[in-house]
């Protein structure tokens, strides 16, 4: 037998290693991309499928805590979920399997990733509770319990009009508007500039020589205080004798000319679409943004968007989309989207668990034995949007004081948003 | 106010009998037994003689005299005293008695009733009775007999506690199938609004027992509207009084406890932080849900580091004992400005109407005068007629004299009895005389 001994553990390391599939890229879309390397790489090293571990851990979990239900009249069905994931310290008793598996060379100092892992199949695969993930991911990273893992939705706060954010929102720049190009006042740290021009009398995106010399204003003043973080341009005013040709050459224009102060990014705000008093925006709905971006990428023309959120909603030409379609819009062009300007909104709470629907295609609720609120509102499908690792700037907006500004923090970070000052820029 | 007089009125009358005659003679008046009109006295706090008095009264033995008669909302305080230097140490406490006696505002000007706030509407030894007895009150710190509404609380927590537990999507208006029900289901029955932590609980039922029985002590009623949700209404000299004790929350982010930052929860979310706040809304008599006749007064007391709620029970109840004094005096001035634009109304009413009949008869007497001058000429004929038929019968009469066959003169009295009954058709004077009168009767009025 002894003979055999070694001949038999190769067999059982080969059978396990048939036995084991690769961690599959289409189950871990969600997952950061260090955490998805990892996983690779530790398959790759080590032949284990951490996913897979992740996996049956969580199902053993759902075969524990949660009980298929039936209603009274036997016409609806629940998954109900007695286990409580949220904000728990050590869910999935994760410090014993750490522990116990502490010394393998793949796992070392990971117990948040592992952690990270279980839960992401846990949220999206055994109870549909998937809107506490981007917050959860985020409270990993600021109480430090995961190394490798980024801010999903990180927002770099920006304040105007002496706005103070909470202490768990640092903010060290400014937004500053001008009509002129010209930086009055020396910003007190790093700034975004917006320079309104949606003004009739200014014709900057439609004379290039108008925009020529405001460039140039914007130059001095670069000159002088530094570039900021991004430029902001207001959309030009639809005026019966707008043409789109000069629009697109002053775009041009624009672009190379700033270009010398990269990173700096040039943005356009889209504008207001339905008061009476004043003209409408070139760029008002989401039909508009979108056009703009098509056009702008035939024209390889680099510019970026500010998606000033309460004027979009309150566009009234936009009459084709509803308030979900234009965050399946705004999904598209994502990536774009550099600042975002919101309002306060009153959080609105979902009237219904969530639901799937069975083979029979009877819709199954996901039920939660210990009430996690499920909102339907702007803030998370604001969240659902674009739910990445880039970095976007926040401009408050209609906020008049820090507890109005504070009220927004909390809505923003219990969507699933995180806050850093900007510092390490990922954008 | 009627009411009150009357109340009034009998007490003394009542008072007056059960002194001046044996019970079971009063009870014979009254046609009631002598146990009813006992209870009666009881009820309108009027002292009876005791056991015995008639008896010693015949035998004429000394009695015990008769004892003015209290104030029917006769409030009976009881104390520890506080007199004395603060710093001379008491070998033991005193137990006092007062009674608040609130003052007849029947007897009082509305002008006079005007100048009263709040606690003027106790007579001045009344409001030392009353301010010595606040500050005697003292949240104790364990309570073995807990005003029933307290404790109805503690069973309806308790059994929604194990309820939610057994149907924990109830809310949700989801069922599911269960076949064995542990816990029988129902809604929540309202109880007293107390909203607090755990840890905080025997601490906000000590302050609440501690309120309500020193309002039962002012003969406050208490009462719990059927609702969904918890309240409590304390009437209070005819003032609705409402209040809920809660314990305060505070986000996360500004605990001092870096420790609770440092937990895995998020810095947004709302915690219990331990101090309690009681807010009391005050409304006027009259006060219905849904009606805005006056906007509540609301008060608040709420825990601070350097005084806790339990220290502030003898300012809350002087404050809202202050607001419904105030709120009866303002009663009582609307009730009289009432009464006196009801009175002023009703003479109006009445010379409007006097003045209609007035009205209406001169157009009746001017109506009769105009007929009777119209018909001046009509009376006229008349009344030549009348004189020609008189006088066509007195000739008949003279005439009749002549005759002297028996049967003429019978056929002739009857003609001449015709004539004259015609004559007097013809008369216009009776009429004539009796619408002058009522012309005349008229005009006087």
């Amino acid at each position: 037998m002894n003979k055999y001994q070694d001949n038999v553990a190769i067999l059982i390391t080969e059978i396990k290693k048939c036995n084991t599939d690769g961690p599959s890229p289409s189950e871990m879309i969600r997952l950061d991309n260090n955490l998805v390397s990892w996983v690779r790489e530790t398959y790759r090293q080590y032949g284990v499928n951490l996913y897979s571990f992740a996996s049956e851990l969580a199902s053993s979990y759902y075969e524990r805590y949660v009980k298929y239900e039936r209603g009274d009249f036997g016409q609806s069905y629940y998954h109900v979920n007695n286990y409580n994931h949220r904000y728990n310290n050590n869910p999935f008793d994760i410090d014993r399997i750490y522990e116990d598996n502490k010394h393998r060379p793949f796992l070392e100092n990971k117990r948040g990733e592992l952690e990270m892992l279980v839960m992401h199949e846990w949220l999206f695969v055994e109870v549909y509770d998937d809107d506490y993930w981007s917050e959860y991911v985020n409270l990993c990273v600021s109480h430090g319990r995961v190394n490798i893992v980024k801010n999903v939705n990180a927002l770099i706060p920006l304040t105007c009009l002496g706005l103070k954010y909470p202490d768990d929102a640092p903010c060290s720049m400014e937004h500053i508007t001008t009509t002129d190009g010209i930086l009055k006042m020396a910003p007190q740290d790093d700034y975004i500039f917006r320079v309104d021009i949606s003004r009739l009398d200014v014709r900057a995106w439609q004379d290039p020589e108008e925009m020529a010399t405001l460039i140039a204003m914007l130059n001095t003043s670069f000159r002088k205080y530094g570039a900021p973080k991004v430029l902001e341009f207001t959309a030009p005013t639809k005026i019966a004798s707008f043409d789109d040709e000069t629009f697109f050459s002053c775009c041009s224009m624009l672009e190379k000319k700033m270009k010398k102060y990269s990173p700096m990014k040039v943005a356009i705000v889209n504008g207001s679409g339905n008061q009476k008093s004043k003209p409408v925006s070139y760029i008002c709905t989401i039909e508009d943004i979108i056009k703009l971006k098509t056009q702008l990428r035939e024209r390889k023309i680099r510019l970026q968007f500010s998606i000033d959120f309460p004027t979009l909603f309150v566009s009234k030409r936009d009459t084709n989309y509803n308030q979900k379609e234009i965050f399946g819009a705004l999904t598209e062009i994502k990536n774009s989207i550099v600042c975002l300007n919101i309002a306060n909104v009153k959080p609105q709470t979902s009237n219904w668990p969530r639901s799937r629907p069975n083979s029979d295609d009877k819709d199954i609720y996901y039920l939660n034995k210990y009430k996690y609120p499920v909102y339907d509102d702007f803030y998370s499908m604001l969240s659902a949007t674009f739910n990445d690792n880039q970095q976007r700037y926040l401009i408050p907006k209609n906020i008049s004081n820090d507890t109005e500004l504070e009220i927004l923090v909390d809505n923003l970070l219990r969507s699933g948003f995180a806050f850093c000052d900007g510092g390490d820029r990922n954008e | 106010m009627n009411e009150a007089q009357d109340i009034k009125k009998m007490r003394v009358t009542l008072y007056e009998d059960v002194w001046a005659a044996p019970m079971t003679a009063v009870a014979v008046k009254y046609g009631l037994s002598d146990t009813g009109v006992r209870k009666r006295c009881k009820s309108y706090n009027i002292p009876i003689p005791p056991f015995g008095y008639w008896a010693k009264v015949k035998a004429g033995k000394p009695v015990a005299e008769r004892p003015p008669l209290p104030p029917y909302d006769e409030i009976i305080l009881s104390f520890e005293s506080q007199l004395g230097d603060k710093d001379e140490p008491t070998l033991s406490p005193k137990n006092k008695t007062g009674s608040l006696e609130l003052l007849d505002l029947e007897e009082l000007s509305i002008d006079q009733l005007e100048n009263m706030h709040g606690l003027d509407l106790l007579d001045p030894d009344s409001i030392e009775t009353f301010n010595n007895w606040c500050n005697s009150l003292v949240v104790p710190g364990r309570v073995n007999d807990y005003d029933d509404l307290i404790s109805k609380h503690k069973l309806e927590i308790e059994y929604r506690e194990v309820r939610d537990k057994e149907y924990p999507f109830r809310n949700d208006h989801i069922d599911i199938w269960k076949p064995l029900e542990k816990v029988k289901k129902r809604d929540n029955e309202a109880v007293l609004p107390i909203e607090v932590s755990n840890s905080q609980l025997s601490r906000a039922y000590r302050i609440v027992d501690t309120l309500l029985k020193a309002f039962k002590k002012l003969k406050a009623s208490f009462s719990i509207d059927r609702s969904d949700r918890d309240n409590i209404t304390i009437t209070l000299l005819r003032t609705m009084v409402s209040f809920n004790i809660y314990e305060c929350k505070t986000k996360r982010r500004y605990l001092a406890d870096s420790l609770a930052i440092q937990n895995f929860r998020p810095l947004y979310e709302e915690v219990f932080d331990g101090r309690l706040q009681i807010v009391w809304q005050i409304r006027k008599e009259g006060y219905y849900y849904g009606s805005n006749k006056e906007p509540a007064v609301c008060l608040s007391y709420i825990d601070s580091s350097d005084n806790l709620l339990e220290n502030q029970i003898s300012t809350i109840i002087i404050e809202v004992y202050k607001q419904c004094c105030n709120n009866k005096i303002l009663n009582m001035i609307d009730q009289r400005k009432m009464k006196l634009q009801f009175e002023q109304e009703a003479n109006n009413l009445l010379a409007k109407e006097q003045a209609e009949i007035k009205r209406k008869n001169e157009v009746e007497r001017q109506a009769r005068k105009n007929a009777l001058i119209k018909g001046i000429v009509e009376d006229a004929k008349k009344w030549f007629e009348h004189e020609k038929l008189s006088k066509y019968a007195d000739e008949l009469e003279i005439h009749k004299a002549t005759c002297s066959n028996e049967e003429t003169i019978q056929l002739l009295q009857g003609y001449i009895q015709l004539v004259r009954e015609n004559a007097d058709k013809y008369n216009p004077l009776s009429h004539i005389l009796h619408e002058m009168k009522v012309i005349e009767s008229q005009e006087n009025n």
